[in-house]
């Protein structure tokens, strides 16, 4: 949703998308610096850190965005009803995995009572269909996926059980950071713009749904559709700064479930200096591209 | 007669010119296309993401 508005920056730069699609890629990619910034696992982000790869959160990505799914007609009521049962997780360096841990706990469940397996969040859907597991939790859009083709449906959204939750983080090679500071905060400005313009009204998540179906995701326009407005909080945009609680409750669970190979400090992964006051943000709004400078399907 | 050719001719190319970023380009994606021409100028990033939230 931010390429959008990163694509077309005031200043000039260019910030161009790159699509990747697995984790191991983009990890491999951050590793060996053939790409200095990219949209990264929050643990994820961690371990690489963790694993002496010179790197910095600097941003988040979104808050919320994250649903738990089982099948529609499942006899799964809440979180206790999936003991025994299996349920798919995008990576064990989510933080979806993460949370699964922590309803366990929450729910007074012994750790491995639910059957957690690492599969890619697009199979998610279709393993559901097919009974290869009875639930699963990811990012959208593949948990509306689910509930638009009648096979699934929400057990509970991310923002109902961990308000605020963190999945995706904008990462960047602390070389660039040396390099070039200025093309950092341009970055994350734009990012902040982008995110205040889609939470700014129904029309804008609209125009940004019909765009990144055609431009970024490849998906349906009205699944995207249905993401940004099922109900409206179900994906936020702002409120995207990296703060030291979040990422410190999240550190700890991780590190407590064997996800992280050691405790790592806020300040060793997380940058937060390029993070402004949106009121101290130009929002020169006339720089942005129209929907009709798209190539959008109709 | 050339000269109300050539005029007529680059009138003609001007308007097809802009017709066609009008309907098929678009003109955020040209004035990125343009600003790639001058590249020393211009800072340029990639960013990696999934299409996943």
């Amino acid at each position: 949703m931010t390429s959008w508005v990163t694509d077309h920056t005031a200043e000039g730069s260019f910030f161009k998308s790159r699509k990747f699609t697995d984790w191991a890629t983009v990890k491999e990619a951050l590793i060996g610096r053939r790409i200095d910034a990219v949209f990264i696992l929050a643990p994820m982000a961690m371990q690489l850190r963790a694993d002496g790869v010179p790197i910095k959160i600097v941003y988040l990505g979104h808050r919320d965005g994250t649903a738990l799914v089982v099948g529609k007609h499942a006899a799964i009521e809440n979180f206790g009803d999936l003991a025994g049962k299996r349920v798919a997780i995008p990576s064990r360096f989510a933080n979806q995995n993460i949370l699964m841990h922590k309803m366990m706990r929450d729910w007074g469940m012994p750790d491995g009572s639910i059957e957690l397996l690492e599969v890619p969040p697009p199979e998610h859907p279709s393993a559901l269909e097919s009974g290869s597991i009875d639930g699963y939790i990811v990012g959208e859009p593949f948990a509306a996926l689910a509930e638009m083709n009648g096979t699934g449906r929400v057990l509970y959204q991310t923002k109902d059980i961990w308000p605020n939750f963190i999945s995706c983080v904008l990462v960047v090679r602390e070389e660039l950071i040396t390099e070039d500071r200025a093309l950092v905060q341009e970055l994350v400005d734009g990012i902040a713009k982008s995110g205040k313009w889609l939470d700014e009204s129904h029309e804008h998540r609209m125009q940004a749904a019909a765009i990144t179906a055609e431009n970024y995701y490849f998906q349906p326009k009205e699944l995207l559709e249905y993401v940004l407005s099922n109900p409206p909080d179900r994906v936020r945009y702002t409120e995207l700064a990296p703060l030291k609680a979040d990422f410190d409750e999240i550190m700890e669970l991780a590190f407590d479930v064997g996800v992280l190979s050691r405790r790592v400090a806020f300040e060793e992964y997380v940058d937060d200096s390029f993070v402004r006051p949106l009121e101290d943000i130009d929002w020169n709004m006339k720089n942005l591209p129209g929907v009709e400078d798209y190539e959008v399907a109709q | 007669m050339k000269l109300r050719v050539a005029i007529g001719t680059a009138i003609w190319l001007l308007v097809i010119t802009v017709a066609h970023v009008q309907l098929n380009i678009g003109w955020a994606r040209a004035g990125s296309f343009f600003r790639g021409l001058v590249w020393e100028q211009q800072k340029q990033l990639q960013v990696g993401f999934l299409p996943v939230t």
